[in-house]
């Protein structure tokens, strides 16, 4: 069965399932306009998913796949994280190397910036990229995805990490994450320290569900249980002073229906596009905390 | 440093309300890509039942583009509720796998609101 999946760049679909196997799809391939998605409907014989690789050992259920550059898949399953790269002269794929992590991968993040960030700062210029990877523990561990190395960046929190996002941040690297207690919490990935900490609070449904860190690295945004968004300013640590709060959390009603915010993203290094679980859509413009418009149930409001 | 929402929240109430379906959330959602011109969005709504594609051009309109409620079947459940993720090759392909397809993943082409095609993973077809 389905466990996880993701699109490569190159419009493969990866699928990882409940025994530790990895497949791809190269489905995308031959449908780039209409008369390909015609014959591929009427071809009455169903694409196929191809085995990459058993990616995970003891029928470990893939909890997260993600399709890298070069041709490299992260795969990770409830105790450990595997590289894999498709080596194309010899058909097929290979493991580089093996994480053995403190719990299930909950999420991964390799951000493209944050890669030519990470690894200027730590590795050497011809080793590959750095990934963050939260875990089922609470921690975050900084990942290098050649040697499939990986440093225990923090314990980020005491219960499941839900998730998290990484961004450049002026000269550093920070980490948001979001735990399923419903705290909020932002590391610098350089030193360790947390720069920023938002509690929960059960009783009135503000818990944190999500974070993410705008583009330009100047700002946390937090979604919340009650249908809402914070947004909070980071600084960068410029002239090696340290990353810190920058005035207030400012605190928006992106869901007046009071829906808990299920998704987050930028649009563009614009604004802040938030889905909730009652399946309504805002978009808030973070800079000044007000809102574009309102999506619900197919209406504009 | 530390900072508390509750403390700082100031809710404004810009829509009137609305009955969350608490019955079948949305578990995962998907961005796509802007279209080059028009400058459309599309993002998909993944429930354990269904999955839904909106538009959206920021500031101008938004409309839901399509549903897709395929219908129950048996096999093995997903270890999520549901997920999605937009082609990042074509636009308008999604593919969506719930509770709903038995752990199938499903190409669904939202442009045209029609199944592509369903694939099984455990038998690779």
């Amino acid at each position: 069965m389905c466990t996880s999946l993701c699109v490569g760049s190159d419009g493969s679909v990866y699928v990882g399932d409940s025994r530790g196997s990895v497949w791809r799809s190269s489905l995308q391939t031959g449908v780039n306009n209409a008369n390909d998605v015609i014959n591929a409907k009427s071809n009455s014989t169903p694409p196929s998913l191809v085995k990459c690789a058993d990616a995970l050992p003891d029928n470990e259920a893939v909890t997260i796949v993600n399709a890298l550059p070069g041709g490299r898949l992260f795969v990770g399953g409830a105790r450990r994280a595997r590289v894999w790269i498709n080596e194309l002269a010899a058909g097929g794929w290979e493991e580089v190397g093996e994480l053995e992590l403190d719990g299930a991968v909950v999420a991964a993040n390799f951000d493209a910036s944050t890669r030519a960030n990470l690894r200027a700062k730590h590795t050497s210029p011809d080793t590959e990229p750095w990934g963050v990877v939260t875990t089922s523990a609470g921690s975050a561990w900084l990942v290098e995805i050649a040697t499939g190395t990986a440093r225990a960046l923090a314990q980020a929190h005491p219960l499941d990490v839900a998730n998290s996002s990484v961004k450049s941040l002026g000269s550093r690297v920070a980490l948001a994450t979001c735990s399923v207690d419903g705290t909020a919490r932002v590391w610098d990935c350089d030193s360790g320290a947390k720069v920023l900490e938002v509690h929960a609070d059960a009783s009135t449904r503000t818990r944190a569900t999500r974070a993410v860190i705008a583009p330009d690295g100047t700002k946390v945004c937090i979604g919340c249980g009650d249908g809402g968004v914070g947004v909070v300013g980071v600084g960068g640590g410029v002239g090696g002073a340290a990353p810190g709060v920058q005035g207030p959390v400012r605190h928006a009603k992106a869901h007046p229906s009071g829906a808990a915010v299920v998704h987050a993203v930028f649009l563009n290094h614009g604004p802040l596009l938030t889905v909730a679980a009652d399946g309504s859509v805002a978009v808030t413009n973070v800079a000044s905390g007000a809102f574009l418009f309102i999506f619900f149930n197919g209406q504009l409001v | 440093m530390t900072s508390c929402l509750t403390l700082t929240a100031t809710a404004e109430q810009l829509f009137p309300g609305g009955k969350a379906d608490t019955d079948d959330p949305v578990v995962a959602a998907s961005v796509s890509e802007p279209a080059i011109g028009s400058g459309e969005i599309l993002v998909s709504l993944a429930r354990s039942s269904m999955l839904q594609c909106v538009s959206i051009v920021p500031g101008v309109k938004s409309e839901l583009k399509c549903s897709f409620k395929p219908t129950p079947r048996g096999g093995s459940y997903v270890t999520a509720p549901g997920m999605c993720a937009w082609s990042e090759t074509t636009r308008g392909i999604v593919y969506y796998a719930s509770r709903a397809t038995g752990g199938r993943v499903v190409q669904f082409d939202a442009l045209k609101s029609e199944v592509v095609c369903i694939v099984d993973v455990g038998t690779g077809r």
